[in-house]
């Protein structure tokens, strides 16, 4: 994981910059000492955004005792079977192979409905009136800056009547409505720059609207839906305030708070600890180091709304 | 008619999972409820109960400090990093990247692993510490004056880069001619960071700035993970308060005033932030 190639995005990045990045750049001349003073600060802190990786990266490696005698992990004896006690996990938890499936159970159903929902809503706030375009995004919005304690209790209260607490579908349901106002706004923009000529010669060609949005204008945004797929999966897959109340059996627990109960059992085996967090860290990491370019875009197009 | 149609699912959803488990905390706030049967009415016996209560008062202090720390450092941080990369410092493309990654990591992986750093002896912040002569037996997150610039630090560290993103956007909406023209005119970088970068994206900096004091008093994964509020409460945000009175206490009404305090307390920030910076739009 430590051992990111950002280099490859970087490069296509700066193709598509545009203008404003090539202008910018064509100026060569010689840097003040406060340049380099500032310069030195974007590299620390570099340091420090990439010390967790590769230090994580490193511990995951060795021993407890190694661990203890060289916090850094650049010495001491190197070791594989690490991840093997991680993935059997100790006992009074479940393996962590468990938590890796809840949470990607949780990710596929909270994805199907809040981004299939979501997209629904963006088309619609894109193609009503602008008064009740505007309202609902209104809604939107606010539920957005709603902190999100404020609804914990009820909502532990509603899936217990439900019988939906410790349930794998109960929790998926919550973070799919959590969901939908970021993927209805970013949506509603992305569906904004579809010309409308395009719906207009469907609906000529004889498709209904439903038809329509599914043939030919969703294959349009793909992007767009890859765009917030992601961005809904990133927020499942670490969300903690939800899952620590609404999952307290270790079997349906997601991966973010199984990992807690993790620290726990492992406080002896510090090498599998660490192991542990490179296992739950390393699928974002790499989908992100993939799709980096629409991770940041949807990043972009949800706060421009 | 079909596009109103399509809003109905998505609105659905949020009235039963957002709308209504707002209103319905304001009615479990006014009542007494311990997870099993019906709320009792009690009328503001709760809230009167916050006002004399030390815990929350503590907290509430907390959650004030941890949101001004947090928010402050986030947004100044995110400011540099975004102003460097739209001015096209060399390696521009890999900092983006790279500045992003702690966004996307799941925040209780951040959280236990910068608990560890921070342990005595053992910890990755002692041992750097130690080896430049600064001593290595800080126990940083056992003392109540260390305990919350710790998990500021690293609720800072999980939140710059998704600032520094949305800047970075709109300081790139800024035409380079703009700059290039201050240039010649001998205004340097810092001073057009100032006078020309900030004022136009002055709209941007006000909803980040709010996004990272909601974020910031949202804060629960990382605190929860690295402290679970302690030692004693002296890292007890709000959010961590209202878990260990509802769901350890069992006291679900307390529990849900504390939280709609902590609304209140959120709405009243978000709206004097945003007052704030469209005043000084209006000034510029």
């Amino acid at each position: 994981m430590a051992v990111l190639s950002p280099s490859a995005t970087a490069r296509r990045d700066d193709v598509d910059a545009g203008p404003a990045r090539r202008t910018v750049r064509r100026r060569r001349r010689a840097h003040g000492p406060l340049w380099w003073i500032g310069y030195l600060l974007l590299v620390a802190w570099t340091v420090i955004t990439l010390l967790p990786f590769v230090s994580m990266f490193l511990l995951s490696f060795h021993s407890t005792p190694d661990i203890y005698a060289h916090p850094l992990g650049f010495t001491g004896s190197w070791r594989l079977d690490n991840y093997v006690s991680a993935w059997v996990g100790a006992a009074g938890g479940a393996p962590i192979a468990v938590y890796l499936l809840n949470s990607f159970l949780v990710a596929v159903i909270a994805l199907a409905i809040g981004v299939t929902f979501g997209t629904l809503a963006g088309y619609g706030l894109a193609r009503v009136g602008a008064r009740l375009g505007t309202a609902v995004s209104r809604v939107f919005v606010l539920a957005l800056s709603i902190p999100l304690v404020v609804t914990l209790i009820p909502i532990f209260k509603l899936l217990g009547s439900l019988v939906l607490l410790n349930s794998v579908v109960g929790i998926a349901l919550v973070y799919a409505a959590f969901m939908t106002p970021t993927v209805g706004l970013i949506m509603r923009s992305v569906f904004g720059a579809v010309p409308a000529e395009l719906l207009e010669a469907a609906r000529l060609d004889g498709c209904n609207e439903l038809t329509a949005l599914w043939r030919i204008i969703l294959p349009v945004v793909r992007g767009g839906l890859v765009s917030v797929s992601l961005l809904g999966l990133i927020f499942v897959w670490g969300e903690v305030q939800f899952a620590v109340v609404l999952l307290s059996r270790p079997q349906v627990k997601t991966l973010a708070v199984g990992l807690l109960s993790f620290q726990g059992q492992f406080v002896s085996d510090q090498g599998a600890f660490y192991a542990g967090l490179v296992i739950a860290t390393a699928p974002v990491v790499i989908l992100f180091v993939i799709f980096q370019r629409s991770i940041t875009k949807g990043v972009t197009l949800g706060a421009f709304r | 008619m079909f596009p109103v149609l399509c809003l109905i699912p998505g609105l659905v959803l949020v009235a039963v999972f957002v709308a209504y488990p707002v209103l319905e905390s304001v009615h479990v706030s006014f009542g007494s409820w311990d997870g099993v049967g019906a709320v009792v009415f009690r009328g503001v016996q709760n809230y009167v109960r916050l006002v004399s209560d030390g815990v929350f008062g503590s907290s509430l202090v907390t959650s004030l400090e941890f949101f001004l720390l947090v928010t402050a450092f986030t947004v100044a941080i995110a400011v540099l990093l975004a102003n460097a990369i739209s001015r096209g410092v060399p390696g521009g493309g890999f900092f983006r990247v790279v500045w992003f990654l702690p966004v996307i990591v799941p925040t209780t992986v951040s959280g236990v692993f910068w608990a560890s750093a921070f342990q005595p002896t053992t910890g990755i912040v002692n041992t750097l510490l130690g080896a430049v002569g600064l001593g290595s037996a800080h126990a940083w997150l056992a003392e109540g004056s260390t305990v919350l610039y710790c998990v500021a630090f690293a609720a800072i560290w999980t939140q710059a880069g998704y600032a520094m993103l949305l800047l970075l956007g709109a300081m790139e909406t800024i035409p380079p001619e703009v700059h290039e023209a201050a240039e010649l005119d001998g205004v340097g970088p810092v001073a057009r960071l100032f006078r020309i970068t900030l004022p136009i994206i002055l709209p941007m900096l006000g909803t980040v700035t709010v996004l990272m004091a909601v974020f910031s008093f949202n804060a629960f994964g990382i605190v929860y993970a690295m402290t679970q509020g302690g030692p004693g409460n002296a890292s007890a945000i709000l959010p961590v308060l209202v878990y260990k009175e509802s769901f350890l206490q069992q006291d679900y009404g307390y529990g849900s005033a504390t939280a709609v305090v902590t609304c209140l307390v959120v709405g009243a920030i978000g709206i004097a932030v945003l007052r704030l910076f469209r005043r000084q739009a209006m000034e510029a």
